[in-house]
């Protein structure tokens, strides 16, 4: 049983510092490509992937600007950490962006973040299939007309 | 002897998570999928070529004209030059241009209520139905109206303003007006409340990226072309830039 245990943490350490990030992250570079999302940044990878000044487009379209992307897939533990997003779209910025998948709450990938207009709490249940995004003292009004609004305030919320 | 048995077991471990990815490597991206982003130049250059189809239909040798049953015509307009038809198939609507394809049906000729397609060099006749003429959507071409340039860039180059002015939320066939300012510019140029813009210079607004491309190129176009839906009504209205 010993023996079963430190093979399974060697074959843990093994898969995290061999996990080829580049490659992945072009194989899913590939994917949205299909979709017409691109990436386009300056890529480095160590223990975790990150990517720097990159622009993401959608159908032929600048839509956003960011400084880093940090990706950490570290399998139990899964975080994607984003500095300085803007959005072209009426100069919203995205300050910082937390995405957390943890093994220990597998049916939910947790967001959080600050913005230019609120704070963002919310999650994603795999289980259930919805995004759920609320965006705390929410300070742009145009927004409004794409949340919903329950006693804790406005939230973003589409099923997938 | 023991430590150094686990030591191996361990680094065991570490190898086979190594050859996992080595073998997975050869299913993975090996290079960066980058865009390229190429300027976009919108012209429009007013260039008849009704000649060139005339010359083209009368030596053309078409087989019997059939007729496509699944398809129900709708709606047409044309202006002598240019046009289109609203279609039905499957109870989904479609816009079709002139000489633009449709699941491989080509529209090659709009009358006031038939239209006629091709494929394979033969030729397929969808007439709308006499009731339905005027029941469903009446097209409706509204005269030009003219904006000042300088009025539209200041709209364009602040959102916010559009948005106190006029609300809109995205439905199937196209983006609703839920809310509109009668002292507005939207108001003074024909748009209405409820309406559904249809398209724009003949882009149809399927989803917000195409809104949003819309959104910022607009500024490079010198007239619009925009067909709403009203009533059950197909209204077009025409802009130029002053």
């Amino acid at each position: 049983m010993k023996r079963i245990i430190i093979f399974v943490f060697g074959l843990f350490i093994g898969v995290i510092i061999f996990m080829p990030k580049d490659n992945l992250y072009f194989t899913l570079q590939k994917y949205l490509a299909k979709e017409k999302i691109y990436i386009n940044s300056k890529i480095k990878s160590n223990l975790k992937l990150t990517l720097y000044n990159g622009t993401i487009y959608q159908n032929d379209i600048d839509f956003a600007y960011f400084k880093k992307i940090d990706i950490m897939p570290f399998l139990l533990y899964n975080n994607i950490k984003v500095k300085n997003l803007k959005i072209n779209f009426q100069n919203y910025k995205i300050k910082t962006l937390n995405i957390t998948y943890s093994i220990l709450n597998p049916v939910k990938i947790y967001i959080s973040g600050k913005s230019s207009f609120g704070i963002i709490s919310g999650e994603i249940n795999l289980l259930k299939r919805f995004i759920r995004i609320y965006i705390l003292n929410l300070s742009d009004v145009n927004l409004k007309t794409f949340l919903r609004k329950d006693n804790k305030g406005y939230f973003y919320y589409a099923k997938f | 002897m023991q430590n150094f048995k686990m030591v191996l077991i361990f680094l065991f471990g570490i190898s086979i998570g190594a050859l996992i990815w080595g073998v997975s490597m050869f299913f993975l991206q090996k290079t960066p999928v980058v865009f390229i982003k190429t300027p976009k130049n919108y012209s429009f250059y007013p260039i008849n070529l009704t000649h060139l189809f005339f010359n083209k239909y009368q030596t053309k040798t078409l087989m019997p004209i059939a007729t496509l049953k699944d398809i129900k015509l709708k709606g047409v307009y044309y202006d002598g030059q240019k046009g289109f038809v609203i279609i039905e198939d499957k109870n989904k609507t479609y816009f079709i241009d002139l000489n633009k394809k449709y699941k491989g049906y080509k529209l090659i000729k709009i009358a006031l209520n038939y239209a006629i397609f091709e494929k394979n060099q033969k030729e397929y006749k969808i007439v709308m139905k006499k009731e339905k003429i005027h029941s469903n959507y009446k097209i409706i071409n509204e005269p030009v109206k003219y904006v000042k340039k300088k009025v539209f860039l200041e709209y364009k180059n602040n959102l916010s303003k559009i948005w106190k002015n006029i609300g809109i939320i995205k439905t199937d066939k196209g983006y609703k007006i839920t809310y509109i300012n009668k002292n507005s510019i939207f108001y003074k140029l024909g748009l209405r409340r409820r309406d559904i813009l249809l398209e724009v210079n003949g882009r149809k607004l399927k989803n917000d990226a195409d809104a949003w491309d819309l959104y910022n190129n607009a500024d490079k176009f010198n007239q619009f072309e925009i067909k709403i839906l009203r009533d059950n009504q197909i209204k077009v209205l025409n802009y130029e830039m002053d």
